[in-house]
């Protein structure tokens, strides 16, 4: 096994290359492809209509990238219906409301169809349609002032969350010669946490095998269906989250896969458990352990694979087996009998994964949690085989849109890679996407040091923002916005200079490539209005850039280095999907490619960049016990704290917000603050609403549908009473995302993204490695709204 | 003709809505008119010999259709699948003639079988 040396590095010169950032394994290699072709062709004629076959990751929607088939008229191009597709193996013809109800995102009489600029004050809603040359002259000309005038650095890009944008967004940060390309979360509490610990002691980055890497799905006979899966702080059928269709769950317990679900509510999936932990939330590190701790003192762990594979086995034992299940109990609130009953029941299982999920995250814990739940499938013997828990691939071979950083480590010196947001203070952020760091990020704003800001389909005020006033104070300041999205946001409204239109999902070019598939986004239906694709705008603005030798010789990138050296936006996909061996039209009339997935990569030396066995961490193997960690000063073992408000922390406070408070409970109605101006949706969910359970109600007087207000040290907001037993005694859960596209637009209302906006509930206050934050497990109260009120 | 209807094994059935989209968005209904409607049955604990509440819970969600279900005729004609029994998530329901159906309905508990008027 390789091993590098730690021990003399400086913590600043540790995680500075792209190699130890390995996101996805294989990435610039073209690995064989699996033996499957689908069947369909990309465009055909249907009852008189064009059928166009591509897929959605893409706002608006969600991170699945589902396979759909578009039908258009074929004179106009315009856009008449959508439907699943039955033949592509991620969604099999499966949909959700939100892709089903698209046409009316696509039609929508809201939607910005033309370049505009500001011609009132920031905030006003007063606006005047412009042309594309002057909206992207405008641009240039501002971001190279800033960028020669006070630094690459003080332009700060927004992007929402992980989809086909993602790398674009980061790129052209990176053309501006700046590193800073982040979206408003503190902590990056999705996903982040989970990632960059995975990244950091598993050398790459896991999750659950529902058969999702081959295209023959639960067909393949390589495949095995887990015998028990937990589904941990997550929703699955109702989020879909992150690359995971939520019905695999249950097409899994159709084939007998048991159930164990963590998590404080009871949702669906939970009610139809076998084993059901109710956490009180924000505890999951401490139930982690205690599984730990019965899987060890049982024998039930796979005592090969920790020999062979795992550093620091020992020290994590101990660990773990310092707990007393009566501890645990105490701490998570669940019967020490059911942890024993889980564990047991995990650990005997065969192959056994875990789906997990945002709430991992959305704690300051988010980094010592994920580690304790990542122990559990690795003790049990359980990583990179059929049905465990797997490495996601750089599909084909192509990397660089997921992982969001390319461009940082090319286009930037290494002085300027060093300027991003928390670069120095939070080593973490160096492993997993090259994001700047949003805490920091909001208190350089509020200091006057950010002065150019792009925002791309991001609507930071009404959906990420804790704190909120502070970052829609904050974001008044900088000297130049320029904003991108296919509607008008509270957050455009607010604070954007210049806006321009971006085409649809059923409009656009661009390309899919995310850990098992790759294939391309084919567009097929005629664009409303004036709007461009993301990286077609990004291209057409980064030219300017890449022909003005005066600001290359500023920022010090060679002349003869060009941002964006591609002449049509199809060339910037050619150049993407090059590792596959397809151009990018073959790709469109392929549709998508399966690599051959290979099990137990550690084994076949495949995981390494050296190309030897074993794992892409420092000592080669998982590190249980992680010498990055140490290195970086923090507990290399998972630990266990309170959030940082609860009962336990704080007492007095909980004297006076007595009720726990889970955020963030998706529908699939919308997409955090998307759809919300989409009627068929907007049916569904017309209100937003918080969850209380009877008994708590009946104490508050509160009945269904009140519109109650939930409050806090830090602010109030008001959502509509859902009486349910879905949420315990001593919790709440309320909704984020909510703005109302139908009310005013101007400032002060600006849509009434304050009404009901949770997070100004919330704290920017990350977890000690930058990562996480306290988001479903704080503290508040509840109270009827008077009629004045409403 | 065959009499056809709608197989929904309601035990997988987890409440995405998928169903009643499809079916407005197919036929293009106006808001709050469905051709099927998801019905929701709990959470709720289910009780002990004592009436306390236990940790187990009846939490169901049954895809109700309703009288302007036409089991989607016209897709019918071109050899495709009702768009709510195509588009659903779980992959809890299946079309068919009712005399096939009755059949799977023995197969297991927690279905319904659904036959419109028109059938
Ligand atoms: S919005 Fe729904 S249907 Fe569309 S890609 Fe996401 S999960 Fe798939
Ligand atoms: S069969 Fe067709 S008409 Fe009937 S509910 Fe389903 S989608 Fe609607
Ligand atoms: S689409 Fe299927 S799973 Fe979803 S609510 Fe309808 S019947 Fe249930």
């Amino acid at each position: 096994m390789g091993e590098q040396v730690l021990e003399s590095k400086n913590r600043d010169d540790i995680g500075t290359s792209k190699e130890e950032n390995q996101f996805n394994f294989g990435a610039g290699e073209r690995p064989e492809m699996q033996d499957w072709k689908h069947p369909g062709e990309w465009q055909y004629m249907e009852d008189g209509m064009l059928v166009t076959r591509t897929s959605v990751w893409s706002a608006p929607g969600c991170h699945e990238g589902c396979g759909v088939l578009v039908y258009s008229d074929p004179e106009t191009g315009r856009f008449i219906k959508v439907e699943g597709d039955p033949d592509d193996p991620y969604n099999r013809g499966a949909l959700c409301p939100r892709c089903l109800a698209f046409k009316q995102v696509e039609f929508h009489p809201d939607r910005i169809l033309h370049p505009m600029k500001r011609i009132g004050e920031r905030g006003e809603n007063k606006w005047q349609r412009i042309t594309w040359d002057e909206a992207l002259e405008t641009c240039y000309k501002e971001f190279r002032r800033i960028s020669m005038t006070y630094g690459g650095e003080s332009i700060h890009c927004l992007r929402g969350t992980a989809r086909d944008n993602q790398w674009q967004v980061g790129r052209l940060a990176n053309t501006f010669n700046s590193p800073n390309e982040y979206g408003f979360l503190s902590g990056t509490a999705c996903y982040l946490p989970r990632l960059s610990l995975m990244i950091m002691t598993y050398g790459g980055m896991l999750i659950a095998d529902f058969s999702q890497f081959s295209a023959l799905r639960y067909n393949d006979p390589e495949w095995q269906c887990p015998e028990c899966t937990i589904v941990w702080g997550c929703n699955p059928t109702i989020s879909n989250p992150d690359f995971f269709m939520g019905h695999w769950v249950t097409d899994a317990m159709k084939l007998g896969c048991k159930l164990i679900s963590v998590e404080p509510r009871v949702t669906w999936l939970a009610a139809h458990a076998d084993i059901h932990l109710m956490l009180r939330p924000g505890t999951d590190t401490a139930l982690a352990l205690g599984m730990a701790k019965v899987i060890i003192d049982e024998d039930l762990y796979d005592h090969d694979f920790v020999e062979r594979w795992c550093y620091g086995f020992d020290e994590f034992a101990a660990r773990a087996q310092e707990l007393s299940l009566d501890e645990v109990e105490k701490m998570t609130w669940v019967p020490k009998d059911k942890i024993i009953a889980a564990a047991r029941l995990f650990a005997n299982s065969h192959p056994a994964n875990i789906v997990w999920g945002l709430a991992v995250d959305m704690q300051s814990q988010g980094t010592p949690c994920a580690a304790a739940i990542a122990a559990l499938w690795t003790i049990t013997g359980n990583l990179d085989i059929p049905g465990g828990m797997c490495y996601t691939a750089a599909p084909m071979g192509v990397d660089q849109p997921s992982a969001g950083a390319w461009g940082y480590y090319d286009l930037l010196s290494e002085e300027q890679q060093k300027k991003r947001v928390g670069w120095h203070e939070y080593p973490m952020y160096r492993y997993g996407l090259t994001q700047a760091m949003p805490d920091m990020c909001l208190e350089e704003m509020e200091q006057g040091k950010v002065k150019g800001v792009w925002i791309q389909t991001s609507n930071g005020i009404a959906c990420m923002s804790c704190e909120t006033e502070r970052w829609y104070k904050a974001m008044k300041k900088p000297e130049f916005i320029a904003a991108c999205d296919i509607f008008m946001t509270p957050t455009i409204q607010s604070s954007a200079d210049i806006v321009m239109p971006v085409q649809t999902w059923a409009e656009k070019h661009s390309v899919r490539a995310h850990y098992y598939f790759l294939s391309a986004i084919t567009g097929g239906c005629a664009t409303e209005g004036e709007a461009k694709s993301d990286c077609e705008i990004n291209r057409e603005l980064a030219q300017y850039f890449d022909h003005d030798e005066e600001f290359k010789k500023a920022i010090g990138r060679p002349l003869d280095q060009n941002a964006w050296p591609w002449q049509t936006e199809d060339e910037v996909y050619d150049e993407i999907v090059k590792p596959s061996g397809f151009t990018f039209h073959e790709l469109m009339e392929n549709g998508p490619v399966y690599q051959k997935y290979i099990y137990k990569k550690y084994e076949k030396g495949l995981m390494r960049p050296d190309g030897k066995p074993g794992f892409n961490t420092p000592t080669g193997r998982v590190e249980l016990y992680s010498t990055l960690f140490q290195n970086f000063g923090y507990d290399p073992l998972p630990y266990i704290e309170e959030p940082g408000i609860g009962p336990v922390s704080t007492p007095d406070l909980y004297e006076k917000y007595p009720l726990i408070m889970i955020t963030g409970a998706r529908t699939t109605s919308f997409f955090h603050s998307e759809h919300r101006q989409i009627p068929y949706l907007r049916q569904l969910t017309p209100d937003p609403w918080v969850q209380i359970n009877p008994k708590t109600a009946a104490e508050h007087n509160i009945n269904e549908g009140d519109w109650v207000w939930i409050e806090n040290h830090r602010g109030r907001c008001r959502q509509r009473a859902r009486v349910t037993y879905e949420v315990g005694e001593h919790e709440i859960a309320a909704q984020h995302g909510w703005w109302f596209p139908e009310q005013d637009g101007a400032e002060p209302n600006l849509y009434g993204f304050r009404q009901s906006n949770i997070n100004q509930l919330l704290a920017n206050k990350p977890g000690a490695t930058g990562f996480g934050a306290d988001l479903k497990c704080t503290l508040c109260k509840i109270y009827r709204c008077s009629e004045e009120d409403l | 003709m065959t009499r056809n209807g709608i197989l929904v094994d309601y035990q997988y059935c987890t409440g995405c809505y998928s169903c009643e989209v499809a079916c407005q968005a197919e036929h293009e209904l106006p808001l709050e008119q469905w051709g099927v409607k998801v019905m929701q049955n709990g959470p709720w604990p289910i009780k002990d010999e004592n009436g306390e509440p236990t940790d187990r819970y009846v939490y169901d969600f049954i895809p109700a259709f309703t009288k302007i279900c036409d089991l989607c005729a016209d897709r019918l004609e071109k050899g495709k699948k009702p768009s709510c029994v195509f588009h659903c998530q779980a992959k809890c329901m299946k079309f068919g003639p009712v005399d096939e159906l009755v059949g799977d309905l023995a197969d297991k508990p927690q279905q319904y079988l659904w036959v419109p008027p028109c059938a």
